[in-house]
């Protein structure tokens, strides 16, 4: 098969520090590969940026096979780009057409400050995962497996809020930058397995107390968060963490 | 931990704001429907329509416990709802250059607040015009119906649709309160705690139809009321 190429024009989002006002600038990026993922494109440019002696654009990155977290920006305002459940990395060229100009933003909240260009903070995911405090597990020798039943479904969902890789694009696509999505997944992931219900009140309220303290905003069910996000996050698990809330609220202490 | 125990701590997070917002939302839905049904007298004369009225008014110092737990609702429904919005609204200062039409975003969910603002100020009008409204004398003679009879309420809300400004502010109103349910009951299961994914679809489905008949039902009144006034006339 033979390759393709396209050209296109690069509108990024450029931003020396936390502190200063950031500006787009416009790249011509021509002759792009349709089979380059994304960030390789940006290598691409990168490079030539780098040949030219020009500051080269900033933006994260680290596995490039969908399962880190750390990549993600926001282009043509969809967060990860315009593949449905796929991160950016993951994302190819040929999903763009020759002639198209694409908008590169990082993922914007008050909660996670740009560092540069694309990069942003998200410590505070780090902090309220840091709430959520210990399980109990025995720890030395592994146990019997039979010894503590999961039934077959609520390991599933579990695992299914367990895929959540902290990546921020649902707080990026919230009209309000709400984290609740990421933290219903993490709340989520534990209440449902016999190893996290010892903590399950007190890891709830603690999770949330830290998602308000890190200044994310609260969820008005528009489901942005659900399109976006790379590993297919329901807004099932916000139901899953409001339920906790309540049980938490409900129940005294621990 | 002392930070997570304390009772106030643990009903000033935003989560718990919104089971607040949900519940007493609740509360007022079933209010509106309510107050939906005993509208729907007007179409059974002005005998059954006053009847109601008076039997509503009969109940004494129950009325004012039911309008006092209505207006407790009411102000903890908008004040935290008010707070929230604000709240989510200083969340992004920085804005997107480019924004694209992601998930399921209705306009119904994107106007919350203005729709809520809609009906909290037709609230206030719609007391003026018909609570406090005069249920005697001239303004509650209906020619259309024959004669020169008083017909207390049924008379006064007549009359008062029967100027088409007036209808048609009503049912400008009334379609916000369907707008506005039509997100609310979509979302509430999700802030209660028991909505499935599987079930998002239905819900919506509900929602909707609730938010339908609700805007339809109350907007059936002016409508009618013109009708008879400009279009059908005396003899209907």
């Amino acid at each position: 098969m033979a390759e393709k190429t396209i050209d296109l024009t690069l509108k990024v989002w450029r931003q020396e520090s936390p502190d200063v006002e950031g500006h787009f600038d416009t790249f011509p990026a021509k002759g792009i590969s349709t089979d380059m993922s994304f960030l390789e494109m940006l290598d691409v440019i990168n490079n030539q940026l780098e040949k030219e002696g020009k500051e080269p654009i900033a933006f994260d990155h680290d596995c490039r096979e969908g399962i880190c977290g750390m990549c993600g920006s926001v282009v043509n305002g969809h967060a990860h780009g315009p593949q449905e459940a796929t991160t950016l990395c993951q994302l190819h060229m040929r999903k763009f057409h020759t002639g198209q100009t694409i908008v590169i933003e990082p993922f914007r909240a008050d909660a996670f400050p740009i560092v540069k260009d694309l990069v942003i903070d998200r410590g505070a995911f780090d902090r309220i995962i840091q709430a959520g405090g210990h399980i109990t597990v025995r720890t030395g020798q592994a146990p019997e497996a039979h010894s503590v039943p999961v039934p077959k479904k609520k390991a599933d969902t579990a695992m299914d809020s367990a895929a959540c890789i902290g990546c921020g694009a649902c707080v990026a696509a919230c009209p309000n930058a709400s984290a609740s999505l990421f933290t219903a997944a993490k709340i989520s992931q534990l209440c449902h397995l016999p190893q996290g219900h010892p903590e399950r009140n007190r890891r709830v309220i603690a999770m949330v107390q830290q998602m308000d303290k890190e200044g994310f905003g609260s969820c008005s069910k528009r489901y942005e968060c659900e399109a976006v996000c790379p590993k297919e996050i329901k807004v099932e698990n916000i139901t899953t963490m409001n339920r906790e809330y309540l049980r938490a609220l409900a129940s005294s202490g621990e | 931990m002392s930070d997570t125990a304390s009772f106030s701590s643990r009903v000033s997070t935003s989560v718990a704001r919104e089971l607040v917002v949900a519940v007493t939302g609740l509360g007022l839905i079933v209010f509106i429907l309510g107050h939906l049904v005993g509208n729907m007298l007007i179409f059974a004369g002005p005998e059954a329509l006053n009847g109601y009225a008076e039997k509503l008014a009969s109940l004494g110092e129950l009325l004012w416990v039911l309008r006092l737990g209505l207006i407790t609702f009411a102000v903890l429904h908008i004040g935290l709802a008010a707070h929230l919005t604000w709240a989510n609204w200083s969340k992004r200062t920085s804005r997107y250059a480019v924004t694209a039409a992601v998930g399921r975003k209705s306009v119904a969910s994107q106007l919350m607040i203005y729709s809520g603002i809609i009906i909290l100020c037709f609230f206030f009008f719609h007391l003026w015009d018909f609570t406090f409204g005069t249920k005697t004398g001239p303004g509650t003679v209906v020619p259309l119906m024959g004669g020169q009879e008083e017909l207390g309420l049924f008379g006064l809300v007549w009359n008062s649709f029967a100027n088409p400004l007036r209808a048609a502010c009503y049912i400008v109103a009334v379609c916000c309160v369907g707008l506005h349910l039509s997100h609310a009951i979509a979302s509430v299961w999700v802030t209660l705690g028991v909505l499935t994914h599987r079930a998002t679809d239905k819900a919506d489905a509900v929602a909707w139809t609730i938010g339908v008949v609700v805007a339809l039902g109350f907007a059936s009144i002016p409508i009618y009321v013109l009708v008879r006034t400009y279009i059908i006339g005396q003899g209907a």
